[in-house]
């Protein structure tokens, strides 16, 4: 919203959380989205979307790639 | 002493050095492989920075060598040294590498990109990605700089890894820390060492330290074994020791 990231809620170890995992557990085509926690990693061909794009800094592509907390 | 810089131009993912090459991946998922030590070695340099050039940039050995530190410690002959380290950080080194100098070759990555974390370990490249662990041969036998038939050696995910005792410790996530073993002749199955959640991994001796999202530090503690009848040291894990318990308090890693 307004060009900041939405705060999402607390991910599974109670940290604050800015982007949402979704998925299709049942594969049924209905997605579930919940607070991403950093060992959540997104596939490399959604990263290397991103850091075509310019959708996200590289910093922080590489930083979501490893794991590791970061800022959006 | 100040830092030496040596700047690169291009724009990259990450890096490896490893028996003389540099593996650059580049942002758009390819891998530009230098002869290091050409580069090095070749450098448009005055000769009075040649050994510090050498020594900082691709020998760095030779300075730590027994043989000579009788020579390196006496007090002039290191101040003499420390001078030409000290000139060398005035030095503005870049390599263009838009002229190619020592350039290898240029390829496409072989592995899914972009990665979480690379190692280079018995000539083999070893790729983290989120979606497993991938090898693929770099030994300079190879028509590409990187095989291009890579091997998936794990599907888990794989966000850290580092390499020690044949063995690539994983740091897979919430599914923990894991062992895959090198070997690839009657390769044992990768195991989890711990199932608790793991983002960084190191090896510390036959040790291996991790942190997670949720709590500080622990220690997968190993003891060796002996040798056995192939002459092969192996390792069995005896306990897990938590940051608290190595530090005496909690907040160092």
């Amino acid at each position: 919203m307004n060009g900041a990231p939405d705060y999402l809620g607390v991910d599974r170890y109670q940290s604050p959380s800015f982007v949402a995992k979704f998925i299709d557990a049942g594969s049924t085509n209905l997605w579930h989205g919940f607070p991403k926690a950093p060992s959540d990693v997104p596939n490399p061909e959604v990263l290397n979307f991103w850091l075509q794009a310019g959708t996200l800094r590289k910093k922080t592509i590489k930083l979501l790639a490893r794991a590791r907390s970061c800022s959006l | 002493m100040q830092p030496l810089k040596l700047t690169i131009s291009g724009s990259f993912w990450d890096s490896q050095i490893y028996a003389g090459r540099l593996y650059l991946f580049t942002d758009t998922g390819a891998i530009r492989t230098l002869d290091w030590d050409l580069v090095v070695s070749e450098w448009q340099i005055d000769q009075r920075l040649r050994l510090a050039m050498e020594c900082a940039f691709r020998r760095s050995g030779d300075l730590y060598a027994s043989d000579f530190s009788l020579l390196l410690h006496d007090p002039e002959i290191k101040h003499i040294i420390f001078s030409k380290f000290d000139e060398l950080g005035t030095k503005e080194l870049i390599l263009d590498t838009r002229d190619n100098k020592g350039l290898v070759g240029e390829q496409d990555t072989p592995f899914p990109f972009p990665h979480s974390d690379s190692i280079i370990y018995q000539s083999q490249m070893y790729i983290g990605t989120s979606v497993g662990l991938f090898r693929a041969t770099c030994d300079k036998r190879t028509v590409r700089p990187v095989s291009t038939k890579p091997e998936k050696k794990w599907d888990g995910p794989s966000l850290n890894i580092a390499a020690s005792y044949g063995e690539i410790a994983v740091a897979a996530g919430d599914y923990g820390l894991f062992e895959v073993p090198v070997q690839r002749l009657n390769a044992k199955a990768p195991r989890a060492t711990l199932e608790k959640s793991c983002n960084k991994c190191s090896w510390n001796f036959q040790s291996i330290y991790c942190t997670g999202p949720a709590q500080s530090g622990w220690l997968a503690e190993f003891e060796k074994i002996k040798k056995d009848a192939e002459g092969v040291t192996s390792r069995r894990f005896t306990k897990e020791l938590s940051s608290e318990d190595i530090f005496g308090e909690q907040g160092f890693t």
